[in-house]
């Protein structure tokens, strides 16, 4: 599956590993407060919803973006890495008081490493209606082959 | 014949959108986020008191209902709502009904 290498949130499992709980219990505790001491709210930082599918062809992605323009998206790719960069801005309608404001501006970036090899040049990303659509074409070899098998005489 | 109703449809997964409201002499504006919907799937709804925000997205694998409801006031003209939609984004404006909107009065002397 889709692996984020750059999550740091979340709190930590600390069942997770069998070997020196105890070294695992501290270094865990350690990232969790070194995390509280840089962040300088609590809260959750909004995070746009990503969504992946595997097809034997391709890898799709679909982020929810509303209120953000193509030109605040930036999308870099290698044959298994995927970075994504996004930003959105918010600006209050002149002349109005604000009742309500949940709609925040955000700014969006997270990597991927990607389950297996696409092919880099043939990556299309399109941004329709606030959804960005990633498609990334496996190369060959990545894609299942059927083996026919025949009947021994 | 066990199966003469079959059923296709799966329970939609309801979401609040997150909204912004503002206001001015002239009207409420109502910005939602609501990604990924076609704008024809859009329902606004206004029936004082209540005004609601409804519309599903379509065409994926998990089907997504947006959906809030608010409590306006009778200053709201029913008649004269409208909404557009922009890269996802929703705006509503339902403007305020005539005799609720400030009047300059002019002072005449004399």
């Amino acid at each position: 599956m889709l692996v984020r290498y750059n999550d740091r949130s979340g709190f930590p499992r600390f069942g997770a590993s069998r070997t020196f709980p105890v070294s695992t219990l501290r270094r865990e505790l350690d990232r969790l407060f070194g995390d509280l001491e840089r962040a300088p709210t609590f809260g959750v930082a909004p995070a746009p919803t990503v969504t992946f599918e595997e097809s034997d062809a391709a890898l799709k992605l679909r982020v929810d973006l509303p209120g953000v323009n193509e030109k605040d998206v930036e999308i870099s790719v290698t044959a298994n890495t995927l970075s994504l960069k996004a930003e959105r801005k918010i600006d209050a309608p002149q002349g109005y008081t604000a009742h309500r404001r949940e709609r925040t501006a955000f700014s969006f970036a997270q990597s991927y490493e990607l389950p297996t090899r696409i092919d880099p040049e043939k990556v299309e990303a399109s941004l329709k209606q606030g959804v960005l659509t990633l498609t990334l074409p496996k190369v060959a070899e990545a894609q299942p082959k059927k083996v026919t098998v025949t009947a021994a005489a | 014949m066990s199966n003469v109703v079959q059923e296709k449809t799966r329970p939609a997964r309801e979401i609040a959108p997150n909204v912004d409201i503002f206001e001015n002499d002239q009207e409420l504006l109502v910005v939602a986020d609501v990604p990924g919907l076609d704008p024809n799937d859009i329902g606004v709804h206004v029936d004082l008191p209540e005004f609601r925000i409804e519309a599903k997205v379509q065409g994926t694998d998990k089907p997504v209902v947006y959906t809030r409801t608010f409590r306006v006031d009778e200053r709201i003209d029913p008649e004269r709502v409208q909404a557009e939609y922009r890269e996802g984004v929703l705006r509503v404006h339902l403007a305020k009904s005539a005799a609720f909107r400030p009047r300059k009065v002019e002072v005449r002397s004399s």
